[in-house]
């Protein structure tokens, strides 16, 4: 087995490891960054940008720049985050034939594993530049309360990718494995992740191996983008006020402002005042206007002590849903960029009782503990387990509209259960099995995996009748319902494989695109190349020719001109052959222009 | 023969005789003694060639064993203790537990081979593994070594471009300051743009460059779009203004141009932009 890589595909960025020399390494992209942004665009010229670069196209190009595809995965066109992302994504979300939500992009769409899977396929050549050698197998990290159709949607995006997804992990099982939880311990720990756009508190229990979500809470739409904008908002008022102009129509002023807060916001994490300076940010009749501003780290938290108070309420929410006080937990992790302000940490101190564990940087621990659990799978750590576990209970939907779970959430798998049912009405000849999967008491509030009727039953008074129903999960998650009447012994059975939306033979067919168009990718960078070479000649060979062509026969000089203006047309070509060719035959001349100028001056 | 046999039934013999009163019975009894003692002889002497074969079989099955186990260890070692047991003057006793012993002993043995051999085996395992992590390790170095020079510059470059641009932008407003400016105020400001000047010099010849912007094609490679401007002046994605200045060294960009794109009101599909890669 090679190296296994750890990926924490977040919302806005993602960080990559990978256990080398049994120390947890992260691995940088080409551009350098620790984390990349989880941004794809697609070019008018067919190019698909990924990260930073994207994202610095964004505005040129909204309709094609796609970010937080995380919120689609998995989803219902219909479902309520959906909804959501279409009031404000730039955009098309658009429903596909099974009811997916899916992106439509230039002339085709995308289902959300395809536009993840351009992402981790970024994120897999940075790992193999690094570490000099292709790169199959990974882990990806998602949010605890995914179910199974997001899961398994995460995984076909690996697969896309390239990449065996040897494990899905919970993002707060990762971040506990990073600090070293769970060894021979049992504990209770809280996780609390505030990152670029999402918050997300867990309650984690820990016993031999077995990493169990007690419960789970959130806010989709808070994050550390949220505060940045108290301080713009705060500057942009103050100087309003005091100059009567607004910064906010300025594109540039409003750039350099947005970077100035995040600056001051990530100073006031280690000091408690600091200086916001942008000279020259506008200027009216009466001249130049400057901003020098002192923020405090006391008037900061003034500023988001509201957007402090937003995750404070999903955190009492979790304490409550896993029956716990806040006495019963043994540990806090800080996980997301976010968490570095010290309101955060007096805050949960405040809510938990307890200082937070932060000294593992909170944007890369999650993705550290992936990269550790890949080295547990490749042997190379040796003192943890991590036991699967199912993330949400299976069960059936009961008479009016009921949920009866015969799985409860966080159990072991494989196993299996059996419940016994009867019928409602009498002489009642068959009965639906729905099964479903979910949390909730109302079957239509969880997600239905899929249903099938038993047929047959002998005409009895209603209760008479005793039909087991038994579920199975086997190793990899594959669910197999049965139902029998014990009377009879009819039976009937159903398996579910889990679905991402995809069938298995669109997945292989987005495979082999996926390498195609990295090879595809590679012409075009090819043809950029030998674009940006011909450029680069003809600009240095009209630049030698305007300061010494003079010197040359003018016939010689048409000619030379001649052969530049033709090559001109070049650069607009598709063809790499004929770019090539340009190349040679400009160096050619260039190499005439040098001899006879050489000539000139002997 | 045993010697002390004789030396422990000659008294024995002595009291019978004194207590037997008639030769006959005397003899009798002596014959009888005498099969005795051949019997019990001739016993001692089989039990004598037998515990010896006996013994010489389970030594060559030991060997054999042992061989398999570990066919590089002496057999003397083991050898002389097992001989032991027949040295002169000790007891020849069939022991039954000498067998059993020694199996246990080859059991623990064997069990403690394969430990080690699985402990053998993890550890070059482990060896492996950290071998190519360090060759790995070694190659990456080797790479970023020749990168340090050029990011540590970056690092303190990217640092000094803000005061750069508040440079600049201090001598545009003055510059565009349209009403007369006093003599010395404008000696100061050429003085002013001179160190401008020298700074740009400095970052030159260190090898970072300004990115060019304005009248290229937009390319997110270099430039980073703030907003775009509605014109058919200009092909469509062109870059109209330059907000703030870019860097690069060499090929690497240290910070992209921030500019304005154009954008035709129809743009035509097939864009002619030239994108370039770094």
């Amino acid at each position: 087995m090679g190296k296994v890589i750890g990926i924490d595909l977040g919302t806005t960025n993602c960080c990559v490891s990978v256990l080398e020399g049994g120390t947890i390494q992260i691995i940088p992209n080409k551009e350098g960054g620790r984390t990349t942004p989880s941004v794809v665009g697609f070019t008018e010229k067919g190019e698909r940008l990924v990260g930073q670069i994207a994202k610095r196209q964004a505005v040129t190009n909204p309709n094609n720049t796609l970010f937080a595809v995380k919120r689609l995965i998995g989803r219902k066109f219909n479902s309520l985050e959906a909804d959501k992302m279409r009031e404000t994504a730039p955009f098309e979300i658009v429903e596909a034939p099974n009811g997916d939500a899916h992106i439509r992009v230039l002339d085709r769409t995308y289902s959300p594993p395809e536009i993840s899977a351009i992402v981790l396929q970024r994120l897999k050549q940075s790992a193999e530049e690094f570490l000099g050698t292709t790169v199959t197998e990974a882990i990806i990290t998602v949010p605890a309360y995914f179910d199974d159709f997001q899961r398994q949607a995460t995984r076909d995006a690996g697969k896309i990718a390239g990449l065996e997804v040897e494990r899905i992990i919970n993002e707060p099982t990762a971040a506990a494995l990073a600090y070293g939880f769970g060894k021979n311990r049992s504990e209770r720990i809280v996780v609390y992740d505030l990152g670029g756009g999402t918050f997300d508190v867990t309650i984690l229990e820990i016993n031999d191996g077995v990493f169990e979500v007690l419960s789970t809470s959130g806010n989709t739409f808070l994050g550390g983008e949220d505060f940045d904008q108290r301080i713009i908002n705060w500057v942009v008022e103050k100087f309003k006020l005091e100059n009567g102009i607004d910064l906010k129509e300025d594109r540039l002023a409003l750039q350099r402002l947005k970077e100035a807060a995040e600056r001051a916001k990530c100073e006031l994490s280690s000091v408690t005042e600091t200086t916001i300076n942008l000279p020259f940010i506008a200027a009216d009749a009466t001249g130049p206007k400057h901003i020098n501003s002192v923020l405090t780290r006391a008037k900061f938290e003034e500023l988001v002590k509201d957007l402090v108070e937003l995750s404070v309420e999903p955190c009492q929410k979790a304490l409550w849903d896993a029956k716990l006080q806040a006495s019963d937990i043994d540990k806090v992790i800080l996980v997301g960029g976010q968490t570095r302000s010290p309101i955060i940490a007096k805050t949960v101190t405040e809510l938990f009782g307890k200082e937070p564990s932060s000294e593992i940087n909170p944007d890369e621990v999650v993705a550290m503990g992936a990269g550790i659990q890949g080295g547990v799978l490749t042997g190379d750590v040796k003192d943890i387990v991590l036991l699967d576990v199912l993330p949400l209970s299976l069960g059936l939907e009961t008479r009016g509209g009921l949920f009866v779970k015969l799985i409860g959430r966080n159990s072991t798998i494989p196993l299996k259960n059996a419940m016994t049912f009867t019928t409602v009405v009498d002489n009642q000849q068959s009965v639906e099995i729905h099964i479903l999967q979910g949390e909730r008491e109302l079957a239509a509030a969880n997600r239905s995996l899929g249903k099938f009727e038993l047929v047959g039953i002998p005409p009895a008074a209603r209760g008479v009748p005793q039909i087991e129903v038994m579920f199975e999960v086997d190793p990899n998650g594959i669910v197999n319902v049965s139902a029998r009447d014990k009377m009879t012994g009819l039976e009937q059975a159903m398996q579910i494989t889990p679905s991402s939306g995809l069938a298995p033979d669109e997945i292989d067919r987005l495979i082999m695109e996926a390498e195609t168009s990295v090879e595809k990718d590679k012409e075009t960078k090819q043809l950029i190349l030998a674009r940006n070479n011909l450029e680069s000649i003809l600009t240095n060979t009209r630049n030698a020719m305007n300061e010494f062509g003079r010197g040359l026969p003018p016939d010689q000089q048409t000619e030379i001109n001649g052969v530049l203006n033709e090559a001109e047309e070049f650069l607009k070509s598709d063809s790499l052959d004929a770019i090539r060719a340009t190349i040679e035959k400009v160096e050619a001349t260039a190499n005439k222009l040098t001899e006879t100028l050489m000539a000139t001056v002997a | 023969m045993n010697p002390d046999y004789d030396s422990i039934n000659k008294p024995k013999m002595t009291n019978d005789l004194n207590s037997s009163g008639s030769l006959d019975a005397f003899l009798k009894e002596l014959e009888a003694r005498e099969k005795d003692l051949d019997m019990s002889s001739e016993f001692v002497v089989e039990i004598e060639e037998y515990n010896i074969e006996e013994d010489d079989d389970e030594i060559a099955q030991l060997e054999k064993l042992l061989a398999t186990i570990e066919p590089n260890k002496k057999l003397e070692e083991f050898t002389p203790q097992v001989k032991s047991n027949f040295a002169p003057g000790n007891p020849v006793i069939p022991d039954s537990r000498t067998f059993s012993d020694l199996e246990a002993e080859i059991k623990k043995l064997n069990s403690e081979v394969s430990k080690i051999n699985a402990e053998r085996q993890e550890m070059a395992e482990t060896m492996r593994r950290r071998s190519t992590d360090f060759e790995n390790f070694k190659n990456r170095t080797e790479r970023e070594r020749a990168e340090i020079f050029r990011s540590v510059l970056s690092n303190l470059a990217a640092k000094v471009f803000p005061v750069i641009d508040n440079l600049e932008r201090a001598l545009s407003s003055a510059n565009n300051h349209t009403e007369e400016k006093s003599p010395d105020f404008q000696q100061f400001i050429d003085g002013v743009g001179l160190i401008n000047h020298q700074l740009s010099v400095v970052l030159e010849e260190m090898g970072i460059q300004p990115i060019t912007a304005v009248g290229k094609p937009f390319n997110p490679h270099f430039h980073e779009a703030v907003a775009t401007v509605q014109t058919n002046q200009v092909p469509h994605n062109t870059v109209v203004a330059e907000l703030l200045r870019g860097y690069k060294i060499d090929d690497k960009v240290i910070r992209p141009s921030m500019v304005k794109v154009s954008a035709n009101s129809q743009p035509s599909t097939s864009s002619d932009v030239s994108l370039e890669i770094e």
